[in-house]
């Protein structure tokens, strides 16, 4: 259970506030409502090497890294689908400095051209080291663009292209910054050291003064329904085959969500779990394989990855994870099964509880889901899940028209 | 209300609350001791076993690293399946690591399941059963995954380098081949596992919200029976480094290359380390590290560079290392040694060593904060049999070290020529 107090600021920015007083540290998470999906087509990858110039210098601060190390702090960012989170833990006593950095850098950022052509370097770096210089490292942009066909989604993070990262300019980075990072489209949270009075002073002084703005709207169109499967086939040089196979499946806050979260786990998490012990241990088709839902807030996509042992066909690979499927969809799996993985939710929760930092983005997390006490009852949407939602559920969903496939084999 | 003037800078606090919380000394039945680190709201138990069974010990490659890793596969009374079943049934983790000098073996568990899969627990570290039927699954698979991470360029960089500080024959330089796992038998893991895991040798360390109930139960299952240990392997540290100090690995269809760059380097036991530590923050230890400046925040060759110390019981070794374009590969590392020149030249500017020293006491906090945190820093100073003293010293010369002493740490420990250089990638 994570207590909380959560207010809002006139400009709009919600506020959540944990007070942990086990640790002389406090941590600090501010998350921007702003990621992949809400680009531009013949501009992808923007929201991730924004993330890169947010630390570039800002209105009246040089740079955003230094100021935080003088006083002990670190700090750190990523960009998904849907979010850009920014984070950062301090000890608890020099707090300030982390809302000094982040409100001067949500008031405006410098816009210096020489820190734009060098992150956009890197970010083409991180692009070949994360995607290129990697055995199977561009699945998921094979993948990408069979899987969706009009939805943001169709793109990864990083971009679909490296020439989109390469043509970025600064009135691009401008217009973005104004359209997306604006108290009224982010919620900050602080878990640690501190007291609610401190922070509503802290956010008075520092975020209180910088006024809200108008949003871009970014038209995200619906994915329209998968009506016939869809399969890629590539030759590379990888040394073993290896087999995706995606499903759509329901959005983070529908209530479907959690029933495919639990058929991932019972199909995948830890080594009792199915498929490990059927195809990895029993049956020996597969080096390593993985079910896991991407847990996107649009409706997203359960996904099967596996690395083919040798001399093992993709019929026998593909039909061994289907059989499994079958399973499921017939119930075919003993109620200790389901507690197990329902067992493990609640260990979870508390094993997460542990860490301020886990305490803070979670809280931004699931206040940008609605509310931050999902944070602590969405254990019972676990608990409520039974046998009847997995066999209808996974019978609708794992069909063929709704499955994407790739093939990806070894030269 | 006064309009905020954003140019003043926060005013900044000293960083004195470090909230180490000592591990207490707790006896068992059989002479041995637990140590407890009571700390935390959340009812959870995290257990830790550490053996003298790492690669150090083995008589041949990969048996240290597959011994730690089959005694869940199967016991005398449990088969892999069960226990597996019977761990996740109760959301416990349970973690098997090996480094070049230890082997561990810990779960972390929910108080209340302590009495549901502690028999088990103990059943993994004292009957493990080392099956050939499961050992023929794991060397299938793993010479599989070993296969992969060999096509990763950063991979083999990493393995290179040490095998040419520390020599092919030496336990922390061999390169293992992808041959090695067919010599592995269950009665040389098994075997393995009776000279190297005794439970009145093992360093314990228990703890979470930790009760007297729960060292009782400690005591019960892991506090009885005597030492089974017979003489390990007796090695002197000798290491026999390669002649050539630059190679070139090919990997055709690199689009990047790795660099690494290392040396032969003092481990904790060196009283000088801890100004050496702050030397290593400096060069490539943080974000804001000269490395990441320069490579990174200046000229945009890569994504991210660092250096980094690597201690090891009777050794260590010290790495910088990244992943550059093939077109930038001869510049990348002209450059490294630019910085590793300065280091031994400049002395360090006032201004950057205090926030290096700063961001390395908060570090010092973060390495304390919470039950896990305080387990995992007390247990990385058991393994060299130092105690609190190690911390309290590093905070005391952390605040004390000055310009000239990094300087002299430099010119000491940074010899371009004590170098070794390795680059995989494609050939320019």
């Amino acid at each position: 259970m994570v207590n909380f107090e959560k207010f809002v600021l006139p400009n709009g920015l919600v506020v959540i506030v944990n007070e942990d007083h086990s640790t002389p540290l406090a941590a600090m998470s501010l998350l921007y409502k702003v990621g992949s999906r809400n680009e531009n087509e013949s501009r992808t990858g923007f929201a991730h090497l924004f993330e890169h110039l947010m630390f570039g210098g800002s209105l009246h601060i040089e740079a955003f890294d230094e100021p935080l190390q003088n006083v002990g702090g670190d700090n750190n960012a990523f960009t998904s689908n849907d979010i850009t989170n920014y984070y950062l833990t301090v000890p608890a006593e020099n707090l300030e400095t982390g809302f000094w950095l982040e409100s001067d850098r949500l008031l405006g950022l410098k816009f210096s051209q020489k820190s734009l052509d060098v992150q956009k370097n890197v970010v083409c770096e991180e692009f070949r080291q994360r995607y290129l210089n990697q055995p199977y490292g561009d699945a998921w942009l094979l993948l990408r663009p069979e899987a969706y066909k009009v939805h943001p989604y169709k793109w990864p993070t990083i971009g679909k292209d490296i020439t989109h990262i390469q043509d970025a300019t600064l009135s691009d980075v401008k217009k973005f910054f104004y359209g997306f990072y604006a108290p009224n489209n982010a919620i900050l949270s602080v878990s640690g050291d501190v007291t609610v009075d401190q922070i509503y002073a802290l956010c008075n002084k520092y975020f209180a003064p910088i006024e809200s703005r108008a949003l871009i709207n970014s038209k995200i169109l619906p994915e329209p329904e998968q009506t016939s499967e869809r399969i890629v086939e590539v030759r590379k040089n990888v040394p073993y085959d290896a087999l995706y196979m995606v499903y759509h499946m329901p959005a983070r806050i529908h209530p479907g969500f959690y029933v495919f979260d639990i058929i991932s786990d019972l199909l995948s998490n830890g080594r009792s779990s199915r498929l490990y012990q059927h195809l990895v241990k029993e049956k020996q088709l597969f080096s390593d394989i993985n079910a896991y839902i991407t847990s996107d807030l649009d409706p997203g996509l359960f996904v099967f990855s596996g690395k083919l042992m040798k001399n093992v066909s993709m019929k026998q690979a593909e039909d061994a994870i289907l059989e499994e499927v079958e399973k499921i969809k017939n119930n075919e799996f003993a109620d200790e099964e389901l507690q197990k993985v329902k067992n493990k939710y609640e260990a979870n929760i508390q094993f997460a509880n542990v860490n301020i930092m886990n305490k803070a983005m979670n809280l931004c997390y699931y206040e940008m889901l609605g509310n931050a006490s999902l944070l602590n009852s969405e254990i019972d949407k676990y608990m409520a899940t039974g046998r009847k939602e997995i066999a209808e559920l996974a019978k609708k969903t794992f069909v063929p028209e709704n499955c994407t496939k790739l093939y990806y084999y070894a030269e | 209300m006064n309009q905020l003037n954003r140019k003043i800078i926060p005013a900044i606090r000293k960083i004195e609350r470090f909230n180490i919380i000592e591990a207490q000394k707790l006896s068992l039945d059989n002479g041995n001791s637990v140590y407890t680190i009571n700390n935390g709201d959340q009812d959870i138990l995290k257990l830790d076993l550490i053996f003298p069974a790492g690669n150090w010990y083995q008589s041949a490659p990969l048996v240290a690293f597959s011994a730690n890793n089959q005694m869940s596969e199967g016991t005398r009374n449990h088969s892999a399946s069960e226990i597996a079943n019977r761990m996740d049934y109760y959301g416990a983790y349970t973690n098997f690591s090996v480094d070049k000098d230890n082997a561990s073996v810990g779960i972390l568990v929910l108080r209340k399941y302590v009495d549901q899969v502690m028999p088990l627990f103990h059943e993994i570290l004292t009957q493990p059963a080392f099956k050939e039927s499961e050992l023929e699954i794991f060397r299938n698979k793993h010479k599989q995954i070993f296969e992969i991470e060999q096509g990763k360029v950063k991979n083999i960089a990493r393995i290179k380098l040490a095998q040419m500080i520390f020599g092919n024959q030496h336990p922390y330089g061999y390169s293992v081949k992808k041959e090695d796992f067919d010599f592995l038998t269950s009665v040389r893991l098994s075997d393995f596992f009776n000279q190297n895991y005794s439970l009145p040798e093992a360093k314990i360390v228990l703890s979470g919200k930790v009760n007297p109930d729960d060292v009782e139960i400690i005591n019960k299952y892991f506090g009885q029976g005597k030492s089974t240990n017979s003489p390990g392997i007796i090695r002197e540290f000798n290491p026999q480094p390669e002649a050539n100090r630059i190679c070139f690995v090919e990997k055709a269809d690199a689009v990047q290359s790795a660099i690494r760059i290392g040396k032969i380097f003092s481990n904790k036991l060196d009283p000088d380390y801890t100004g050496l530590t702050v030397l290593n923050v400096i060069l490539g230890g943080y974000f804001g590290s000269r490395l990441m400046k320069n490579i990174r925040e200046e000229k945009g060759f890569t994504y991210g560079i660092s250096s980094l110390l690597v201690s090891f019981i009777r050794s260590g070794y010290m790495a910088i290392t990244t992943e550059v374009g093939t077109n930038v590969t001869f510049e990348a590392v002209a450059e490294i040694y630019k910085e590793l020149k300065k280091l031994r030249t400049e002395p360090v500017p006032q201004e950057e060593l205090e926030r290096v020293k700063n961001y390395m006491l908060g570090e010092t906090v973060r390495m304390f904060d919470g039950p896990f945190a305080q387990a995992d820093s007390f247990i990385s100073i058991l393994d060299y049999n130092l105690g609190y003293e190690y911390y309290y010293n590093f905070i005391d010369q952390l605040n004390r070290i000055t310009s000239d002493d990094i300087l002299q740490l430099a010119q000491k420990h940074l010899k371009e020529e004590d170098f070794y250089q390795v680059v995989v990638g494609a050939p320019m």
